[in-house]
């Protein structure tokens, strides 16, 4: 209990650092915030400045950053520098896209890693063993964008089987979803066939069977239980992997999620959104490590000794 | 003044053999063989972007012969969109990448194995203020930092090297603190401070030097992570801007005219898992030399 509460202050540490890293450099930008809405050029001079005043961008950079912050707790995230539309509306409007779409690739990624990863390590050696690595180390190769432009160019250029892009109906959700999980999907496959087959060999389950306890006891009860607990500290790495390809997978296919709307809202200069979207992905992340921590600080006592740091 | 090999911490020369019949031994004659390959084709392509009577191989339009596939005349791997020959493209495209790769990957490196040494012998408050530092960069993802340092100096090629480079980095903070931790407590280190050695001597000679295997076997495969983020940052147009040729440029402009012709994208694509696959499998065959215990994880 004490090791959780302290490992979720510290992370409300690192997310408020991260939260001063990202706005100073957002505000501190040779462009600033002023250049994405007025053409400075030919805007007269009294015009920017009312602007800038009007809108606290004079102040110094400690105060616009108490202003925003303390807009942030109390519920306001501002407005869209180039649609004026509400942040949160924004945040709320593709939220449950990128929610739906690295959620579908995350079920993917352990609902078929896992079992298959075991039904190899069952099966060591055999055919099927073999086509499952072999499988699992050519997908781990190919950079996931590359996979998602073949993918694109096979079955929907060529094949018209699945659509390229959108998010209309669930077909929509389809390539996305397999794109994304891949990678992780081949890593779990991986852990989960070495963790089985380490621990199918270890002591304890010698004396299970010298004691006659049944195979498919020991097999399914007490290897798998034990086998599984690389797979989780693997899961909770992949969260953060996870988020960062779901950025780029959703841009390639026009997904209207978190990704999407961040790359945007760069591109046209809309520091408000730009700040919002990534201090929410970032504080999701760190959070994610954070909850990863204490749960392995559950199953493993040896990680509060030395505070989640191996 | 003369102390044993084991306590400097040198390594002890029972494996010292000559430089050059290390390099061509049977196992290692194919790596080295495929590095100059990647080295020379990256050499050639870094050239004829610096060279400016050289530049019109791969920047010479012609809009007769646009999409044109690959084997067509003049163009043995086809063109792009501009009628641009796509070999010469992807040669220099491989240039800007293994550039890019190389220097991220040194920048990476370096910073790392400050930070790293730095928090694991400087005492508990330097290992506190580290590990604060690396937490906080842990929490952008490549992507995530690049958004930030694009809407702060826009996208460009620095863009993607701070990017990469500030992600990978922390990550190798974090292993050799971890090595350091095990080496200060090892009878070199510590005959070395009772002999009055200043700490800072001490992390270049006696720690830099100990973690030189972990830090080459990293860097092949930073390499290799550094050349896929550059391709996927320039694809999402936060990286290298048009004029300049690297490997996402070519995938990005490619990915416009996917349902008019595959060779533009599939091409780079294709090079791009050659690339990878090679560096990856280098980094293993290095790791099973230099790193037998295997305290390096890919990835």
């Amino acid at each position: 209990m004490r090791f959780a509460l302290t490992r979720l202050g510290y992370a409300i540490i690192v997310i408020f650092l991260v939260s001063v890293v990202t706005f100073a450099a957002l505000h501190a930008s040779p462009g600033s915030v002023i250049s994405s809405v007025l053409n400075v050029t030919t805007t007269p001079h009294s015009v920017v400045v009312a602007y800038e005043r009007s809108h606290g961008l004079l102040d110094p950079l400690p105060v616009q950053y108490w202003h925003f912050i303390s807009g942030v707790l109390t519920g306001n995230l501002g407005t869209s520098l180039v649609s004026n539309l509400p942040v949160a509306q924004i945040v709320r409007n593709s939220i449950w896209y990128t929610a739906l779409l690295a959620g579908s690739a995350f079920l993917l990624t352990f609902g078929l890693g896992i079992p298959l990863g075991v039904a190899a390590a069952v099966t060591e050696g055999s055919w099927f063993d073999r086509v499952i690595r072999t499988v699992a180390s050519f997908v781990l190769a190919i950079p996931n964008f590359v996979l998602a432009i073949a993918a694109v160019l096979i079955l929907a250029v060529h094949l018209h089987v699945l659509p390229a892009g959108g998010a209309g109906s669930f077909s929509d959700l389809i390539m996305p979803a397999v794109v994304l999980a891949a990678e992780p999907w081949s890593l779990t496959v991986r852990v989960m066939r070495t963790s089985f087959l380490e621990h199918m060999s270890a002591d304890f389950t010698r004396t299970l069977r010298a004691r006659g306890v049944p195979e498919w006891r020991v097999v399914w009860l007490h290897v798998l239980r034990n086998a599984v607990g690389p797979v989780i500290s693997l899961g909770i790495l992949q969260i953060r992997n996870l988020l960062a390809y779901t950025l780029l997978i959703e841009v390639i296919f026009t997904w209207p999620g978190l990704g999407t709307q961040l790359v945007n809202s760069v591109l046209q200069r809309d520091y408000n959104v730009t700040l919002v979207l990534t201090l929410l992905l970032a504080t999701v992340i760190v959070l994610a490590a954070a909850l990863g921590d204490i749960l392995l600080s559950l199953v493993d006592p040896r990680v509060r000794v030395n505070g989640g740091n191996p | 003044m003369a102390i044993a090999p084991a306590l400097t911490g040198q390594p002890v020369g029972h494996r010292e053999r000559g430089l050059l019949r290390t390099l061509t031994s049977r196992a290692n004659i194919a790596w080295v063989i495929g590095s100059l390959i990647l080295l020379s084709a990256g050499a050639v392509g870094v050239i004829i972007q610096v060279v400016p009577s050289l530049r019109h191989l791969y920047l010479n339009q012609d809009l007769e012969a646009t999409l044109k596939p690959p084997l067509s005349p003049h163009h043995l791997l086809g063109t792009d969109n501009l009628g641009r020959d796509l070999g010469w493209q992807l040669i220099a495209g491989l240039g800007t990448s293994l550039a890019i790769g190389i220097g991220v990957a040194l920048l990476s490196v370096v910073l790392g194995l400050i930070v790293g040494i730095f928090g694991g012998f400087f005492g508990r408050a330097a290992d506190a203020v580290a590990n604060v530092v690396v937490d906080v960069t842990w929490a952008f993802p490549a992507i995530l930092l690049a958004v930030v340092l694009a809407g702060w100096i826009g996208p460009s090629l620095t863009t993607v090297i701070l990017a990469l480079a500030l992600t990978n980095w922390a990550g190798f903070a974090r292993i050799v603190r971890g090595e350091v931790l095990s080496l200060r407590e090892r009878d070199f280190v510590n005959a070395a401070r009772v002999l009055g050695v200043p700490k800072v001597l001490i992390s270049v000679r006696h720690l830099a030097s100990n973690l030189v295997p972990v830090t080459i076997v990293l860097t092949v495969y930073f390499i290799a992570t550094s050349i896929i983020g550059e391709a996927g940052l320039t694809f999402l147009g936060l990286g290298i801007q048009p004029p300049m040729p690297s490997m996402g440029e070519t995938l990005s402009t490619g990915r416009e005219y996917i349902s008019e012709s595959w060779w533009p994208v599939i091409l780079p694509g294709v090079l791009l898992v050659i690339i990878v696959l090679f560096l990856n499998g280098l980094g293993d065959h290095l790791r099973g030399q230099l790193d037998p215990r295997g305290r390096v994880q890919r990835r």
